[in-house]
């Protein structure tokens, strides 16, 4: 078994599951998820440089200041469109110029280094060759079940009317505002965890260190809508299978000799030939796939 | 006899400056039952409609008194025009515009009934039907979007209703539909209207549907001067 692949797997299974809600269910081209995904590390990186903390309290402060981090980011993205009637793309496109600012401020610079840091992912160390896997793998899955109940709420399905009928929520006079703001935030907290846990992972934090993410996230979701349908249009599965899909590709191609730098090109091939397939099925199927991309 | 809708020196500029578009009109509705109005277009029927959701933009100027049952709303108080808009509802023309396709029509019925700021409570869709909804013949179990269109409609008519409500107002609620859908859509919004004790205003160009299911008839007319009119018969 490839441990590497489950704990590249486990890392981004927070991130995916934002992806989701943001990109699939309410389908907003949500890239304020990359800003989310830096600050979320920046913020993290903060209670992971403190001397003479207990494991735990590093690990669940980490766990909030990143999460924080990364809902600051969606509130913010999710009040320009909702309040100043920016569209998605150019309210993401403000967020992220003001939070390198302010990235750039809280770490006094572009890069910070942690890996001389205790490192928090390292509390559980069951697996001599991967002694952050336990730890990733609780965190994720804790945070799938998290995202399984929340699905399930008021809340959740409020979301994915907001996708599936974008005038829903104000026929039935329900608070759209609200409900964008809170899936937002919900969605970037978790983008901003998958950031403290990959820079935790890496030892430094960096504010590009999320380049390309979107395209990451927009690519697994493609592969997991391919790879799973369903009639209930909210379900986990799509960014688990889609993220596992995804580094399992990786994984192939590096299996065989090719050089990742150019991946992305893979990727844009990968995410415009799924689509490309897709929009030459029937007009059934491409209703029954309404939710998520 | 006691009315259940009420307007009185009601009157509305689109601009606070400018002359007024409705001027102190008053009426009320005393038979329950769909009170149909009519006008030619222009005559200001949308306008009206907006305007009795307790939406204003930004600039216009209204004010007047609306009562449904007991409750009396002063169209000047911000306040009540908010509670005005939370005591209605609009069924448009285009009625897939109040439906999640995705959805089957027992969750679509389930969801209209979220609250206005939906909370963290667990949903667990409700599979019980109404005599009156069973009548209907709805395939509930199945996704929206493989309804009908008439199925669509009546679906999108009940949902309105699943609120608790004051007011309803049907925007051309048939125009999508043959005679016989026609048909059972009016019959049902009567009988929901009288179920539910909810005062329905219908804006409709169909004379035959006015003549067979019209309670009362609120006509706008324009006078010369440019002054609108409301007559109830």
């Amino acid at each position: 078994m490839n441990f590497a692949i489950i704990e590249q797997i486990a890392l981004y299974i927070p991130l995916m599951l934002g992806a989701y809600l943001s990109i699939s269910m309410m389908k907003i081209p949500n890239l304020s998820i990359e800003t989310a995904y830096v600050f979320g590390a920046i913020m993290a990186s903060q209670v992971l440089m403190l001397e003479g903390n207990v494991g735990i309290v590093v690990l669940l402060l980490a766990l909030l200041m990143s999460a924080c981090g990364g809902a600051m980011v969606g509130i913010i993205a999710a009040s320009f469109v909702e309040y100043a009637k920016f569209s998605h793309i150019l309210a993401a496109i403000i967020t992220m110029g003001l939070f390198h600012g302010l990235s750039q401020w809280v770490i006094a610079g572009s890069h910070i280094t942690i890996s001389h840091f205790y490192n928090s992912l390292r509390l559980l160390e069951f697996v001599r060759e991967y002694p952050e896997l336990p730890i990733v793998m609780i965190i994720a899955l804790l945070m799938i079940i998290i995202f399984y109940m929340f699905i399930h709420t008021q809340l959740g399905i409020s979301c994915a009317l907001y996708g599936d009928n974008i005038l829903f929520l104000k026929n039935y006079r329900m608070n759209q505002s609200y409900v964008v703001i809170a899936g937002m935030a919900l969605s970037n907290a978790l983008a901003g965890i998958t950031g403290y846990m990959v820079a935790q992972s890496n030892g430094f934090a960096d504010t590009t260190m999320g380049v390309g993410l979107p395209l990451l996230c927009l690519s697994s979701l493609i592969i997991g809508k391919s790879l799973y349908t369903t009639r209930w249009p909210l379900t986990i599965v799509v960014p688990l299978v889609g993220i596992a899909g995804y580094f399992m590709v990786q994984s192939l191609l590096l299996g065989i000799g090719f050089d990742l730098r150019y991946f992305t090109s893979v990727q844009a091939i990968i995410v415009a030939g799924l689509l490309i397939i897709s929009s030459r099925v029937s007009r059934r199927s491409l209703h029954q796939n309404l939710l998520g991309i | 006899m006691k009315s259940f809708f009420s307007l009185k020196s009601f009157s509305f500029a689109f601009d606070s400056k400018g002359p007024s578009f409705f001027e102190d009109i008053s009426f009320d509705i005393e038979r329950p039952g769909i009170t149909f109005i009519l006008g030619k277009n222009g005559a200001g029927k949308s306008t009206l409609f907006r305007l009795f959701q307790g939406i204003v933009h930004r600039g216009e100027h209204v004010q007047g008194l609306l009562t449904l049952g007991s409750t009396v709303y002063n169209f000047q108080q911000p306040s009540d025009r908010q509670k005005l808009y939370n005591a209605s509802m609009i069924l448009h023309q285009s009625f897939d515009k109040m439906l999640a396709p995705s959805f089957t029509g027992f969750e679509n019925l389930q969801f209209a009934q979220f609250d206005q700021n939906p909370d963290l409570s667990l949903v667990s869709v409700s599979h019980d039907q109404s005599h009156f909804i069973r009548q209907l013949n709805i395939p509930l179990d199945k996704p929206v979007y493989q309804l009908s269109g008439g199925q669509r409609q009546m679906l999108a008519m009940l949902m309105t209703t699943q609120k608790s409500l004051g007011l309803l107002l049907l925007d051309e609620p048939t125009a999508a539909l043959d005679s016989k859908n026609s048909d059972y859509v009016m019959q049902g919004i009567g009988q929901l209207a009288a179920e539910k004790k909810i005062s329905v205003f219908c804006v409709a160009h169909d004379m035959d549907l006015v003549q067979k299911y019209a309670a009362n008839v609120v006509t706008i007319s324009q006078e010369q001067s440019g002054k609108r009119v409301c007559t109830v018969t």
